[in-house]
């Protein structure tokens, strides 16, 4: 319950830090949240994660997180599909407090979106 | 020069190592490399730029900066240089990205024909995406033919858009307003201009013979008697 809890608070914290731009982190396997770079032209709307973290951190990601500041419901968007391609990573979006897990079903090529919730860490 | 390639775990499944060596001139020999040397890449970078695939990559040298599309073919291999190739992790809250992502396939696709155009074109941000594509169908020929290509292709396209920008910004004139209803002359016909004003004609070097213009002409009668010949003189000015 800690780590579920440490987790959202860092994510939180990252994203109200970057308000009123969309910050990006990376989770790793042991469930630490790494802020990572928006390298994007435009971060006020869009998040392109610093390739160099993926380097970095290569071997050791659980998932990716990016915010959508100011949304009173950030639910993952039509173009949040782009960076869920890469199904090996759990993807997070989400603001002040509120969180969704989301992927890409290939099948009827859409994002499906949850709650974020404990249970999603503790496999 | 003898460089690394580390492929990013994501990419595992693309490639049978995760580490190469080879030898490289320009960074963008690299993309060549990649699309010749392993199909399954080559095969996913085809559909990224045909649209069938929503990822995109980046290439990363060794200070882990993503290379631009005009780094690629400036940029010289260093011996011990040490490239990546990672994901492209990106999205957005739904605003903007679409352009985001308009402005990646058009640096997709205009690179897979024109790389140098593609430059002019893209933002950093869509450069980066998926730009090897590029590479996949290129690096079939040889490196330094498909590079050729790729730069007169380039050349031939910016002619054009210089074209259309001149047009754009050069009003041509109305031949018939200005010439045929306004001058004339004495002989058979108003002046009629051969070509027309505001287009580009060849400047010709060197000694070079060109035939002489009519510009006018005209006949002279002599006076003459009852039983003289009638003279017709014509004298035509060149």
């Amino acid at each position: 319950m800690e780590r579920f809890i440490k987790i959202k608070q860092d994510m939180n914290n990252h994203a109200l830090r970057d308000y009123p731009l969309e910050a990006v982190g990376i989770i790793t396997k042991d469930f630490n949240y790494i802020p990572c770079k928006n390298i994007s032209d435009n971060p006020k709307e869009t998040f392109y994660l610093d390739p160099a973290a993926l380097v970095e951190n290569d071997g050791n990601i659980w998932g990716i997180f990016h915010s959508h500041p100011g949304q009173d419901n950030p639910i993952p968007s039509q173009e949040d599909k782009i960076g869920a391609a890469f199904q090996e990573y759990k993807f997070l979006v989400g603001f002040n407090n509120k969180f969704y897990i989301y992927w890409y079903n290939e099948d009827i090529d859409s994002l499906i979106f949850a709650d974020f919730q404990e249970k999603h860490i503790a496999c | 020069m003898l460089a690394k390639i580390k492929i990013h775990s994501a990419f595992k499944s693309l490639f049978t190592e995760l580490e190469y060596k080879a030898d490289f001139k320009k960074y963008a020999d690299i993309l060549y490399y990649l699309g010749a040397m392993h199909p399954k890449f080559q095969r996913y970078a085809k559909a990224i730029e045909q649209g069938q695939c929503q990822e995109g990559y980046a290439l990363l040298d060794k200070n882990l900066k993503p290379i631009s599309d005009q780094e690629l073919f400036i940029k010289s291999v260093k011996t011990d240089d040490v490239f990546h190739i990672v994901p492209a992790i990106v999205g957005g809250g739904g605003k903007r990205t679409q352009k985001l992502l308009t402005y990646a396939a058009i640096a997709t696709a205009a690179y897979f024909a024109f790389p140098l155009v593609a430059n002019a074109f893209a933002p950093s941000t869509g450069a980066q995406l998926g730009s090897a594509a590029l590479g996949a169908e290129a690096a079939i020929g040889t490196t330094t033919a498909s590079a050729g290509l790729g730069i007169s292709a380039g050349t031939l396209a910016v002619n054009a858009g210089l074209a259309l920008v001149t047009m754009l910004f050069t009003q041509r004139q109305d031949i018939k307003q200005t010439d045929q209803n306004v001058r004339s002359n004495d002989m058979f016909g108003g002046l009629q201009n051969t070509v027309s004003s505001s287009t580009p004609i060849p400047l010709i070097y060197g000694m070079h013979r060109v035939p002489g213009q009519l510009i006018s002409g005209y006949l002279d009668t002599v006076d003459h008697g009852k039983d003289d010949s009638i003279t017709v003189e014509s004298r035509f000015a060149t």
